[in-house]
């Protein structure tokens, strides 16, 4: 990690002195884990590849106020988090004057969960699995407040450390603590009724 | 060990971050718990799941539209920066937009609604005249050359006090009940003599209250002292 701190503060400096490519190093290097990170948090790919491009344009915008006592990766996730924040707030207050795309009932009475989780046990593809599964988790982590959503997604999923977190969310490590244990408590109600045949299918392993 | 103490340190456990005693005494718990047992499968599952997400692949050709993208800024703003509208400008006008609004629809019931029992203490006056005083709003008080200062008659009443607009030729005379909050003396003084024999009344220092005199169609006065 630290030697990737390392590098990311190089490229910074390079980037600073006139060096244009240097920040599209920082583009390769963190595009995939960006886009995934927005796409968890969103739930819409569209999107996330939008607000992606965003993300580098404001670090490219921003990278002179950037400090280098911070990690460059906790910076720019700070930056996805806040714009993904921004896209659930808004889209929340778009469902509530009516203007969102809401579900419809008939697409979930054709198509129940219980169903695709049946079939898992079956499916010799591991891969198709965890993708089923996964669809799962990410409807579930689109229903969690945007708060919890963000600390889940950056542990569970982004494999941040608490310390990165609470940098990440300027928040402190208790209350990191805290929101993972909300997020976790909330997701596992909202799963249980699938809970225990993926679990027999990941403890098989 | 007590199960709201373990799932207190369930997501500790999980990290591998507990002193070894506390974990042994967690796993004891687990052993004999199935509640806190099946929690704990719970948590591990979830965490497994989210760590198999399928990953998606980032935007083809990423950094070809951010270098258009970049110099599209480039060329348009230069290379001093970007002209950046100051944070939550937007929210700041929707809210003074707002308060306006607010205020031009809640000014008529603060303003110029007089204190219904000085009505009743004045003396008592025909009811036809309170009728039509209550229908028009009253010429406005000879005032004339007693005028401290001429220019009043325009419309400017830029150099005068504030309280002097309640009273301009281009509002009209006040209404009654008219309420003229932290009037000035010399306000008073030129009520006073703009209207002669008419009386003030005036509850110094805050609030002075007109009314129309019911006997002569003209602006009514009575000077109170308190």
């Amino acid at each position: 990690m630290a030697l990737m701190q390392e590098n990311d503060n190089q490229w910074v400096e390079q980037y600073l002195a006139g060096d244009e490519d240097a920040f599209f190093r920082m583009v390769a290097k963190y595009k995939k884990p960006i886009t995934n990170y927005i796409y968890r948090m969103i739930g819409d790919y569209d999107q996330a590849l939008d607000l992606t491009q965003e993300t580098f344009l404001r670090v490219f915008r921003n990278i002179r106020t950037y400090r280098a006592d911070y990690q460059f990766s906790t910076w720019i996730y700070r930056i996805a988090s806040n714009l993904a924040i921004d896209e659930i707030r808004w889209r929340r207050r778009r469902n509530i004057f009516g203007f969102g795309k809401k579900k419809r009932v008939e697409d979930e009475e054709e198509k129940p969960r219980e169903e695709l989780i049946v079939d898992t046990r079956s499916l010799p593809d591991q891969k198709c699995m965890d993708s089923q599964i996964g669809g799962l988790l990410l409807d579930a982590i689109q229903s969690l407040p945007a708060v919890y959503r963000t600390v889940f997604v950056l542990k569970e999923m982004e494999d941040l450390d608490y310390e990165q977190i609470s940098q990440t969310l300027d928040c402190s490590l208790g209350t990191v603590k805290s929101r993972l244990h909300r997020a976790k408590n909330l997701l596992q109600k909202k799963l249980a009724p699938y809970y225990g045949t993926n679990y027999e299918m990941s403890n098989d392993e | 060990m007590k199960c709201r103490t373990t799932n207190n340190h369930l997501q500790d456990y999980l990290d591998h971050t507990l002193p070894a005693a506390l974990k042994e005494e967690l796993e004891c718990h687990f052993a004999m718990c199935p509640a806190c047992r099946e929690k704990l499968n719970q948590w591990k599952w979830l965490g497994e799941a989210a760590r198999r997400m399928p990953l998606v692949d980032p935007q083809p050709g990423l950094e070809i539209i951010l270098r258009r993208r970049l110099r599209q800024v480039d060329v348009s703003l230069g290379s001093r920066g970007w002209f950046r509208i100051p944070k939550y400008a937007y929210q700041a006008v929707a809210v003074g937009l707002l308060g306006m609004a607010i205020g031009a629809l809640l000014f008529p019931f603060f303003w110029p609604a007089g204190p219904r029992e000085e009505v009743a203490s004045q003396p008592a006056v025909h009811q036809e005249d309170k009728n039509s005083a209550q229908l028009s709003r009253p010429p406005l008080p000879p005032l004339g050359s007693e005028r401290p200062d001429a220019s009043m008659e325009g419309t400017s009443v830029a150099n005068h006090p504030p309280s002097a607009l309640y009273y301009s030729p281009r509002i009209g005379a006040p209404l009654p009940g008219t309420i003229i909050s932290n009037p000035e003396r010399e306000f008073v003084e030129y009520l006073l003599k703009g209207t002669g024999q008419d009386e003030i009344t005036v509850r110094m220092p805050k609030t002075i209250y007109i009314r129309p005199s019911m006997e002569t169609d003209q602006a009514y006065f009575r000077y109170i002292s308190h």
